[in-house]
């Protein structure tokens, strides 16, 4: 505001909405940058799991001056700012849900959207049709200044969800809106209500563009991503296997072999084998949301990864060629990691990984059965964000009969009881981003579904507090970002920048 | 005669001076009785005698005149409010005299 602009005989300094900073939904309080803490006026930031209540998007109209706070706007907790933030799920604005952007169209009117969506499918084909219905927003005048209503034409894209999405009971919210609200993001997704924790599946992320100066605006949608082109897997597997046997003259040989196909062992006749490398690799990426930084959208996905490496090596020694026995030993080393990663645009922007490694050894006799003669192993179990853990004696060599013979398995992690990761991403508002994972347990524990909620990413900052592992329901799973300083508060309960 | 000449010009140049007959003393007014009012300075100005009389009361509302609207804006630049400064208000005094401010555009 132009100071000096007066009313009649007073002048008027500041005009607007002063009351700003962290909302939490604990206390119903907003502490404010400085000064006492004060009841939040008008209807709070809210939100679902699927559409979180800590959005928080800036809102500028351009070229407008920087506001200033005195003593006396301190000790009151106002702060006076130079744009608007739409909080909450449902962008909140001056205590009142405005359900949608406000469009500043390049005259610096400013323009309430109302944004008419439908998820829909004809004869197979997806799409999103959106109808945005345009007033004039923030005009004070007497007499009232004129209501302009704008409905643009209905636009949609089409997207391929991999199936029909018709009585699927798909939803479609506001992923993110920019400074203008001259586009904004919306998604295409269901839910899906697990354990240990919910989680949606997206189907279509898009922009939305509007342009010119209602009543003559129009507006345009663009398929950003879709689920049949973003998800993608792949998967390669190396593996050798050094393979013991004894032929006819009782003489044990070895060859050496490389199979894409091996069951991880080969047991055949009298021929005993064990793999001495191997090289297991998953990857697959999926579509979590989208948003912007700096005015450009950024499709955010999780890419994970699941990578066994083992490496081994049988040696034979007290051959007794006339009564057709001898010694095997065999050692073996794996290593299981499951590595996530939240991508932006491609760019890993926040990576964890968790591993378990296992060692051992064992002996057998060849004439001597099923059981080895002696056998050692210890695990290293690696938890996500706590240190590590060193068992002993807990994996156990597995081993079965296949035509007669003994064969012998891999030792370690997917033999013993951390054969399971699980990871996941988490979007806790319009623009931070973070991994879920579940907690490994010591063996022989029940399992239980706590998750750990650890090392969240925003648009411009990021948070990485170390948490306990906490059941799901209640979980730092509630986390805000302030779109102009970066600061990400998170908590048990909603919290949300006003 | 030189004597009457004399005199009558002396009589002219006083005349033309505007010299009037010999002013009597001013006379001690007394105290003024205590009252709320709005002091003008009319500087010679019009405004009849000189002087305004408390209260004064705007003539009509519908005479006000009005500087070219303008708009104030919140400080987030989101809200307008517009507003047209007033420019003239006429009052009557309380003898009946007319008086007027006139506001700048702010």
């Amino acid at each position: 505001m132009s100071q000096g602009e007066a009313v009649l005989l007073n002048e008027v300094l500041k005009f607007g909405h002063p009351w700003h900073g962290l909302y939490s939904i604990a206390t119903g309080y907003v502490t404010p940058p400085a000064g006492p803490a004060f009841a939040i006026p008008g209807i709070a930031p809210s939100g679902t799991d699927f559409n979180p209540p800590g959005f928080c998007a800036k809102l500028a109209k351009p070229g407008v001056a920087a506001a200033t706070n005195d003593a006396n706007d301190v000790a009151a907790g106002r702060t006076w700012l130079n744009y608007a933030l739409l909080s909450g799920g449902y962008q909140r604005l001056y205590g009142k849900n405005m359900g949608g952007p406000i469009y500043i169209a390049s005259d610096g009117s400013a323009w309430h959207v109302d944004v008419n969506r439908n998820p829909t499918s004809t004869s197979g084909v997806n799409r999103l049709e959106i109808i945005l219905n345009l007033t004039n927003f923030g005009e004070i005048s007497d007499p009232a200044a004129t209501v302009v209503t704008q409905a643009t034409t209905m636009v949609s894209a089409t997207f391929d969800a991999g199936g029909d999405i018709a009585g699927a009971g798909v939803l479609s919210i506001i992923e993110d809106i920019n400074e203008t609200g001259s586009k904004f993001l919306m998604s295409v997704f269901e839910t899906v209500s697990t354990t240990p924790f919910p989680f949606r599946r997206v189907l279509g992320l898009f922009e939305v563009s509007i342009t010119g100066i209602p009543p003559s605006a129009t507006a345009s949608i663009t398929k950003l991503a879709d689920f049949v082109g973003s998800s993608s897997q792949a998967t390669s597997v190396s593996q050798t296997w050094k393979i013991a046997y004894m032929d006819g003259t009782w003489s044990p040989q070895y060859i050496v072999q490389s199979s894409y196909n091996a069951p991880g062992w080969v047991a055949i006749n009298n021929w005993r084998s064990w793999p001495t490398a191997q090289n297991d690799y998953t990857e697959h990426t999926l579509l979590i949301g989208a948003r912007y930084v700096a005015g450009v959208a950024q499709i955010m996905t999780l890419h994970r990864k699941e990578n066994y490496t083992g490496t081994g090596d049988v040696s034979i020694s007290g051959v007794d060629v006339t009564g057709g026995d001898c010694l095997w030993t065999f050692t073996k080393s794996s290593t299981f990691t499951v590595t996530a990663e939240i991508r932006a645009n491609g760019a890993a922007v926040l990576s964890q990984s968790m591993s378990v490694t296992a060692s051992g050894t064992a002996s057998i006799s060849y004439k001597s059965g099923l059981a080895p003669v002696t056998s050692s192993s210890s695990s290293t179990i690696f938890n996500f964000g706590s240190g590590s853990t060193t068992l002993s004696g807990v994996e156990s060599w597995r081993y079965g009969s296949q035509a007669g013979a003994d064969s012998y398995g891999p030792l370690g992690p997917n033999a013993g009881p951390n054969g399971e990761a699980i990871f996941g991403a988490w979007r806790y508002s319009n623009s931070v981003y973070g991994l879920i994972h579940r907690e490994y347990l010591l063996p022989g524990a029940t399992i239980t579904n706590n998750v750990v909620f650890r090392g969240v990413v925003g648009a411009v900052g990021s948070e990485s507090t170390v948490y306990s592992p906490t059941l799901f329901s209640g979980g730092a799973k509630y986390a805000s970002e302030h779109p102009v300083t970066g600061a990400i508060a998170r908590g048990a309960s909603p919290v949300c920048w006003v | 005669m030189s004597k009457d000449l004399t005199e009558a010009l002396r009589a002219l140049t006083e005349e033309a001076q505007g010299a009037a007959q010999p002013v009597e003393p001013m006379k001690n007014r007394p105290a003024a009785g205590a009252a709320k009012s709005a002091a003008l300075n009319n500087n010679g100005k019009g405004g009849g005698s000189g002087g305004i009389s408390s209260p004064l009361t705007e003539t009509s509302y519908a005479a006000r005149t009005w500087h070219s609207p303008t708009v104030i804006v919140s400080t987030d630049g989101l809200f307008s409010l517009q507003i047209k400064p007033v420019k003239t208000i006429d009052f009557t005094d309380a003898t009946g005299a007319a008086a007027q401010l006139v506001f700048d555009h702010p």
